[in-house]
């Protein structure tokens, strides 16, 4: 009946000629040739116009930052489709070729949102109630639990990312939603401001402020108010980055003549440590996410390349081979997966972003022949990366997928990703 | 006399080593005979095949330079169809175009041109020099039966994106017949992974695949394991 994968030799029974157990089938092994982003739909809310209007919208751009769906062209459903309600009917969706169908109904502050699987039946896979004063807030919650009922980790958005506005005046520091809602400008320096970095609660905002005339470290709370200067040697005080439990900040200081990396007290400012001491330019610094490595550009092989060192110090480690010219590395906050995203110079002279697997040393590209595209942040899962683009803006790419979502479309530069919030 | 001792003794020896010959070769014929009266130990015959990368032909690149994502071979282009019916009426001709374009548009149309200008110009190829001009292709020795299914359902299993590896532990495991002309039936999950969209991935592998090359007589069915 069945293939044997043990041949017998001369005279051994026929074992072919019976049913023999499934464990004897010939066995293959394959592997994924690609990842498949689930087809979506987002049928139009139903409730309060406005309310339903912004819903639909926000859930729409959320699901495709997440770079794991193809969100389908609302013009494509018939109009049965779209006067179905919040009830949901699985043969005409899968005509339409829709896998999965999101319903919601926004009125008086609450949501209701369910989740329909094509394959599954009428019935719905994931139903819930939000309530909240702005349905951004609802959408972007009941967002994180589809995406945790698709791959069973929660979703990103609620997160802010923090970025210097670089348009006409001054450069300020603002921060977004992820998907690109409710700007909010965080400092009034009226001088320019840049390199913003999140402190690993969300609470606060580290930056390089030049309102005193000297690139000083200032920090500001992240909804905004009076920013406190917190490192003012002279010279530059720069490219700062949290440790994981907030206390101290790694930054660039050339207070003694040459850019080295210090790191000092958060609060106070007061030096801790000096971490490198070489003739070669050291900067850009970024805490692993256990806080026992420090990656930072140096140049003391000559190209500017990412180093890897102990966060107390100590001799670096060389990490990027490939390129003449690497900078900006941020160390991914996922633990399971030690990754260093950098932008790096290709040979033909466009930046482009790329994802280091500290491990192996290989080196993945995320962004490619789309202008250059730089500085990129992490998103708080490690699952998203945020980057700035000659195109304009901010962009955010799941670097499984590749799928790139313009989430920012004003003028801005060096984006960082503060955690996501939980209500 | 003593070169009769010395014959003689010689002759003995010659006797002690034409008993050791013929002992000898009756053994070697003993063993054979057994041989092969007895059956001879099963052969193992594995199922498994060696992968050939097809690379790309043209130049290689600089192992020193950052990596460029590589795009897979365009598919063909599409054949024009002739229609079977005989009375079919000729496609409608494009519309000539409006040259009274809004403002707006003639805007997007200068900002597409300017995005394309942005895009960084085509190259030539990379690869090897001994490479292919078709590009990566996996080419599978060994089982060829089995390679050629292999193949088919790699090409249709695509993992759902944003699966982490550490939540299937277990590759899923599906079990599914092979009819005498190639249809693929009875397609089930026989080791589920835990997690339904990725047992769902590697079941929908063999649906999607729905018919294989007619097998040889000893294959009427196949265990296909799904890892990521």
């Amino acid at each position: 009946m069945v293939a044997a994968a043990l041949l017998a030799g001369a005279g051994a029974p026929a074992r072919a000629e019976q049913p023999s157990a499934d464990e004897d089938l010939p066995a293959i092994r394959i592997s994924s040739s690609g990842v498949e982003m689930l087809k979506l739909g987002v049928p139009k809310a139903e409730g309060d116009a406005e309310a339903a209007r912004v819903a639909t919208e926000t859930l729409s751009k959320d699901m495709d930052i997440t770079g794991l769906f193809q969100v389908l062209d609302p013009a494509s459903f018939p109009a049965q489709l779209q006067s179905e309600g919040l009830s949901f009917s699985s043969a005409l969706w899968s005509q339409v070729g829709a896998q999965a169908v999101i319903k919601m109904k926004a009125s008086g502050g609450v949501l209701e949102g369910r989740v329909y699987i094509v394959a599954r039946g009428d019935a719905a896979v994931l139903s819930k109630t939000y309530r909240a004063n702005d349905v951004r807030d609802a959408v972007h919650e009941f967002a994180n639990d589809i995406v945790q009922s698709f791959t069973g980790k929660r979703g990103v958005f609620g997160s802010r990312i923090a970025f210097a506005l670089t348009g006409h005046g001054p450069h300020e520091i603002a921060t977004v939603d992820v998907d690109g809602g409710r700007m909010a400008t965080v400092t009034k320096m009226g001088s320019d401001s840049l390199l913003p970095a999140v402190s690993p609660g969300g609470a606060e905002i580290a930056f390089t402020s030049y309102l005193r005339n000297n690139p000083d470290l200032w920090i500001v709370a992240a909804g905004g108010g009076r920013a406190r200067r917190v490192s003012k040697q002279p010279g530059l005080n720069t490219g700062a980055s949290w440790s994981p439990d907030a206390r101290s900040l790694v930054l660039t200081l050339s207070h003694e003549g040459n850019s080295e990396l210090y790191r000092i007290n958060a609060e106070d400012g007061r030096i801790q440590a000096r971490l490198t001491n070489n003739p070669a330019i050291d900067s850009s610094p970024t805490y692993s996410p256990d806080g026992s490595q420090i990656a930072f550009v140096s140049n003391r092989q000559g190209s500017p390349q990412i180093f890897v060192m102990p966060a107390s110090g100590g001799t670096p480690k060389r990490v990027t081979f490939q390129g003449k010219y690497n900078q900006t590395p941020r160390y991914s906050p996922r633990t399971d997966k030690p990754q260093i995203a950098f932008t790096g110079r290709d040979e033909r002279g466009v930046f482009d972003i790329f994802i280091l697997d500290v491990k192996s040393g290989h080196v993945d590209r995320l962004t490619q022949g789309k202008g250059s595209n730089l500085d990129p942040a992490w998103s708080p899962d490690g699952r998203l990366v945020a980057y700035v683009s000659s195109r304009g803006g901010i962009y955010v790419s799941n670097p499984e997928t590749r799928h790139e979502v313009q989430v920012w479309r004003g003028s801005a530069a060096s984006p960082s990703w503060g955690p996501a919030t939980r209500r | 006399m003593a070169r009769r001792e010395g014959i003689r003794r010689g002759s003995r020896r010659n006797f002690s080593g034409l008993l050791i010959t013929v002992a000898l070769h009756g053994g070697i014929l003993l063993a054979v005979a057994r041989a092969h009266s007895q059956p001879a130990p099963p052969m193992i015959v594995e199922h498994d095949f060696v992968q050939a990368e097809m690379v790309k032909l043209g130049k290689p690149r600089d192992k020193f330079w950052l990596p460029r994502i590589t795009q897979p071979p365009p598919p063909p282009p599409n054949a024009i169809k002739l229609s079977d019916d005989p009375n079919a009426k000729p496609a409608e001709a494009p519309k000539p175009e409006d040259n009274n374009i809004s403002k707006d548009l003639k805007h997007a149309l200068e900002r597409a041109r300017k995005l394309e200008a942005l895009a960084a110009p085509e190259e030539p190829d990379e690869g090897a020099l001994n490479g292919s001009k078709l590009g990566t292709a996996n080419q599978a020795v060994g089982d060829q039966y089995l390679a050629s299914i292999k193949g088919l359902l790699t090409q249709n299993f695509d993992l759902p994106a944003g699966i982490a590896p550490d939540q299937i532990p277990n590759p899923p495991e599906i079990k599914f017949h092979i009819g005498a002309d190639g249809t693929l039936s009875d397609i089930k999950i026989s080791k589920s992974s835990g997690n339904s969209f990725v047992d769902d991935a590697c079941v929908n592998a063999a649906q999607k695949t729905r018919k294989v090359p007619a097998p040889p007589p000893s294959i009427h069915g196949i265990r296909v394991e799904c890892e990521k």
